[in-house]
């Protein structure tokens, strides 16, 4: 968030808005809580007691899917730049897609963490830990970004604009977050992000209800306007908005998409939520649900980056920081404006309080995730290596919400003020360049083996992030990571086209490798007609069974 | 659509070790309507990323008398591609997949 919106934010009487929010903000955590009074093993800390129909399924999906980079990044690109935009929106709408394909091996493999479908074609602790590694990467990044977000919304809703606010309102809100995970776990959970489902689609309807009206209902009078407000008016839906129109950068753009739909599916919290679900049909028909409420939500998007490009401007918008994060803020302040009775101030807190939601809702499955990872993948069958107690098992889950929290807070805290919004597609490129490939061959191909499954997590992550490292978000530019320095020599913004398809073929060639190194004969364990014949039927063969008990 | 438990007739799926006819046909039954979701969703995408890519002019041309250009309309429609094929891959999944889910596999233990 810049200051921008914090200015507009905090310009005006903001009494109403602070008050409504704190209260609504207490009334979720009070749900949060009772809602997991009864939990009293890891299992239903981790993924709740499978029980929920698939409605509630669906809309907790929507609402662990639906992060601040959709709402806040996606309308701010729309506003600005237009079409790059609405392809941004539809990559994160089709990704629903692959998880409805993921659904049905992911369930009947009865998994529970990231760690225990990478173990279903590798034995011993190697790929637990590969797991825990990619998991981390990916929730750690992403659960930085959404904490400076809340730091800034709740800062703007205070009325304070500077740095040093920000970060006590990351710190205060980010306690009082996981201090809730700590609690609550997977059901208190669930009933937040289908909280956040519906607040978000509630306050994204009224507000395009609201730009539709001040356009008498003329949606090609608001694409005009808006196209007349955007950085380039005559070419606004045009592509190219966004990285220019040279064969290198577009190629760019296109990894950006892919990773945007292979990594937004394989995000470790989005597949939380389908560990938790009843079973295959509902997992299916929750989905679909989910497709549709995410489908409504990047339409409003879009909506409403049309909105605010014809209302405020792409100039105003983008401000110093050279983002448009802002648009959303800015436009539910400019129809807020405009409004008499208290109405304005009632759509502007219901804005906020839907941000804040999300931020919750995504909040609580990254470091339920990442915990899940530490805990059971990392801890118990890394470290450990011994069945645990439930009692020491459901400690150790809540220690490492506590610690990951802890850790994430501190780096948000570091970060706020920098321009750090990079860490949202970073990790969604770690998750499409890891999770994705492995995932993907672990289901279709049994030839798959624990070399190939290493090589593609290590090659894939060490690709993803060594060249981010190098790219001009952390260095290089303006609105750099670390503007001062210089050490950018990798020319695109987002490396998915190179991190992707290597992770998809340092996968196969170390399946290749391995099989080579180990001969005919596989593992205990390790056989792909075991690992099939789970995934088609959700059972083990009874030799397997036995053998394992 | 609801899950509705499997008829009398469905397939029994036997251990995979035993020469294993019934999960190879299982195995068919699962790739077809993979592919039958996958194949129109991945060509609608492959359309859209290299028109998006290479042919601007393309994807800006407006309909007559609007505002609305052909990219808008291309995602619109990928949109209604999704939502449909996703309807028949829940439907073909529950008739198709699913009894192997429920079916009583003689020697099966549980899962994990």
């Amino acid at each position: 968030m810049t200051d921008g919106t914090l200015h507009a934010a905090a310009s005006g009487g903001m009494t109403h808005v602070l008050v409504g929010f704190m209260l609504f903000m207490m009334l979720t955590l009070f749900l949060t809580v009772f809602s997991s009074l009864d939990e009293h093993s890891a299992r239903d800390f981790y993924i709740g007691d499978r029980t929920l129909p698939a409605w509630r399924s669906g809309l907790a999906l929507a609402g662990s899917f639906t992060s601040t980079s959709l709402l806040l990044t996606v309308t701010g690109v729309v506003a600005t730049v237009g079409f790059d935009g609405i392809t941004m929106a539809t990559s994160m709408f089709l990704s629903l897609g692959l998880l409805l394909l993921l659904a049905r091996p992911i369930r009947l493999s009865g998994a529970r963490t990231l760690g225990d479908l990478f173990a279903l074609r590798a034995s011993g602790t190697a790929p637990r830990m590969a797991a825990t590694v990619a998991t981390l990467l990916v929730t750690g990044p992403f659960l930085i970004v959404q904490l400076m977000a809340a730091g800034s919304v709740t800062a703007s809703l205070l009325g304070f604009t500077s740095v040093g606010i920000q970060k006590v309102c990351t710190v205060l809100i980010g306690c009082l977050v996981v201090t809730c995970g700590v609690l609550s776990g997977a059901k208190g959970l669930t009933s937040v992000q289908v909280l956040a489902t519906t607040v978000v689609g509630a306050a994204m309807l009224v507000v395009c209800v609201c730009t539709i009206r001040a356009f008498h209902g003329d949606i090609d009078a608001l694409i005009g306007a808006a196209a007349q407000g955007s950085t380039r008016p005559s070419q606004y839906l045009d592509s190219g908005g966004m990285v220019g129109n040279g064969s290198t950068t577009r190629l760019g753009f296109a990894g950006g998409q892919l990773s945007l739909i292979l990594g937004g599916a394989c995000m470790p919290h989005v597949l939380n939520r389908v560990y938790a679900m009843k079973d295959t049909a509902t997992a299916r028909r929750s989905i679909r649900y989910a497709t549709g409420v995410v489908a409504f939500l990047c339409a409003a998007v879009v909506l409403l980056g049309f909105g605010a490009a014809a209302r405020i401007g792409a100039r105003e918008i983008i401000g110093e920081w050279g983002n448009g994060d802002d648009a959303l803020m800015l436009l539910a302040r400019s129809l807020a404006e405009g409004m008499e009775n208290g109405l304005g101030s009632l759509l502007f807190t219901a804005v906020a309080c839907a941000l804040f939601l999300c931020v919750l809702a995504v909040v609580g499955g990254t470091t339920l995730a990442a915990a899940g990872a530490l805990a059971r993948d990392a801890y118990q069958h890394g470290a450990r290596r011994e069945q645990p107690s439930r009692a020491s098992e459901l400690t150790t889950a809540r220690v490492a919400v506590a610690l990951f929290g802890a850790v994430g807070i501190v780096l948000a805290v570091i970060a706020q003020g920098h321009s750090a919004g990079f860490l949202a597609q970073l990790a969604t490129t770690v998750a499409a360049s890891t999770v994705a490939p492995a995932l993907l061959y672990t289901f279709y191909w049994s030839r798959y083996n624990k070399t190939g499954l290493l090589w593609t997590v290590y090659g894939g992550a060490s690709l993803s992030v060594g060249l981010y490292l190098f790219s001009s978000a952390v260095s290089g530019s303006r609105t750099a990571l670390v503007p001062a320095a210089d050490f950018a020599w990798f020319g695109q913004s987002n490396p998915a086209a190179i991190s992707v398809p290597a992770a998809f073929l340092l996968g196969w060639v170390g399946s290749v490798v391995g099989r080579r190194r180990a001969g005919r004969t596989p593992a205990v364990g390790e056989d792909p007609l075991d690992t099939d014949m789970l995934l088609l039927t959700g059972r083990l063969p009874a030799s397997v069974t036995l053998r394992r008990r | 659509m609801r899950h509705r438990p499997p008829p009398p007739s469905s397939p029994r799926p036997r251990d995979a070790h035993d020469g294993a006819p019934v999960p190879l046909r299982a195995h068919q039954q699962a790739s077809r309507v993979d592919r039958a979701f996958l194949a129109p969703n991945a060509i609608g995408l492959a359309v859209s990323v290299v028109l998006g890519v290479t042919a601007d002019d393309l994807l800006a041309q407006r309909l007559p008398g609007t505002q609305v250009t052909v990219g808008l309309l291309l995602y619109l429609a990928q949109a209604l591609v999704l939502l449909e094929t996703a309807r028949r891959f829940d439907r073909r999944s529950a008739r198709l997949l699913d009894p192997w889910q429920w079916a009583d596999v003689p020697g099966a233990g549980e899962a994990r």
